[in-house]
């Protein structure tokens, strides 16, 4: 029988160990997805994806059926991702982010590396906070469930898309322009 | 989706990459054993009470029985003997301090007889009964009562204005 994330998050969080190694199974690509996406970087994706499942445990047992598993999931991605941001500035070193050197070493050919180029520039051109909505947002995820992962209101979420969406047209603009 | 996200988006997907094997496994082995620890160290929640609503006694009784007997038994003692030196002082003089109580065993008591319990006829020349303070030497700061019925040579000696006896170092005063 093939359960539901939910379900399994379920019986994970009463303490059945089989459901919760298949639900982290079934959701690590995207863990992994989210955190490449918030951060930038494949070693810091890595590195925070880590934190997540050895904290996920613990964090399970507060799991409540209220919400979807994946908006559950995405918030404590993100509240992670947070946490080491933080962590990272309190210890007085630069939080490796968008823009760093090993992505635009991952492109392979001209047209791969412009597109790397162009999207580094993109998302530098953005604040945090506005990147953090857009990785979701790009993730399909809905502006309501934006607003209840980040823990701000829908209009906040419209809002920062929309900020997005201009300051990406201005910067096609000025390629344009070049 | 506008344009200018699809391009984001596309480039995004363009350019996660996916994760290594050894690392996801090693992620996965991590999170199972984390899993594993705090299962084993989670302890039960304790149990607490439900507010009854079958009255107050059944509340007691519960907490009665929640309480060991041995502690029930040692608290129950303990308030009856409190009681029971509260309302009769003598008790404590008799069982208090035993050797103490009789004066010829103590050298060092003064014993005084006291105004408020000497219940002496002089004219009948007789003591029916008479209650006798009992002071501790030593240093010893206590002091207490203790009802004594005097023996004929005692009621004598108290009538006829003696210092008391004294068989051992201990004396009697008696009233005037």
């Amino acid at each position: 029988m093939n359960m539901t994330d939910e379900d399994l998050a379920q019986s994970a969080a009463a303490g059945d160990r089989q459901a919760f190694c298949n639900l982290l199974e079934r959701c690590y690509d995207r863990i992994f997805g989210l955190a490449f996406r918030l951060t930038g970087n494949r070693t810091e994706a890595e590195d925070l994806t880590q934190d997540i499942c050895a904290n996920l445990p613990k964090k399970m047992q507060t799991y409540q059926a209220k919400a979807r598993f994946s908006t559950w999931i995405y918030r404590v991605i993100v509240n992670a991702a947070h946490d080491r941001r933080r962590r990272a500035a309190r210890q007085g070193k630069a939080a490796l982010d968008w823009g760093d050197w090993e992505l635009a070493r991952q492109a392979e050919n001209h047209e791969a590396a412009a597109l790397t180029d162009w999207l580094i520039t993109a998302m530098q051109s953005l604040p945090p906070e506005i990147r953090d909505t857009l990785a979701l947002i790009l993730d399909d995820v809905t502006h309501q469930e934006a607003g209840q992962i980040l823990g701000v209101s829908q209009g906040t979420i419209s809002w920062r898309v929309s900020q997005a969406k201009s300051q990406l047209r201005a910067l096609k603009a000025q390629e344009q322009t070049l | 989706m506008s344009d200018d996200l699809n391009d984001l988006k596309q480039a995004l997907q363009a350019t996660t990459p996916t994760p290594e094997a050894a690392r996801k496994a090693e992620h996965l082995m991590l999170a199972e054993k984390n899993f594993e620890r705090l299962q084993e160290t989670t302890k039960p929640h304790r149990h607490t009470f439900r507010q009854s609503d079958d009255g107050h006694f059944k509340g007691v009784k519960k907490m009665m029985s929640m309480l060991s007997n041995r502690m029930a038994l040692g608290t129950a003692t303990a308030l009856a003997c409190a009681g029971l030196i509260a309302v009769f002082p003598e008790i404590s003089a008799q069982f208090g301090d035993q050797k103490h109580t009789n004066p010829a065993n103590d050298p060092h008591a003064t014993v005084q007889s006291s105004p408020e319990y000497i219940y002496q006829d002089r004219h009948n020349n007789s003591i029916r009964h008479a209650g006798v303070r009992i002071e501790r030497g030593r240093g010893r700061q206590r002091s207490y009562y203790a009802s004594l019925t005097p023996c004929r040579e005692h009621e004598k000696s108290l009538v006829a204005g003696n210092s008391g006896y004294s068989s051992s170092g201990a004396q009697i005063k008696p009233q005037r």
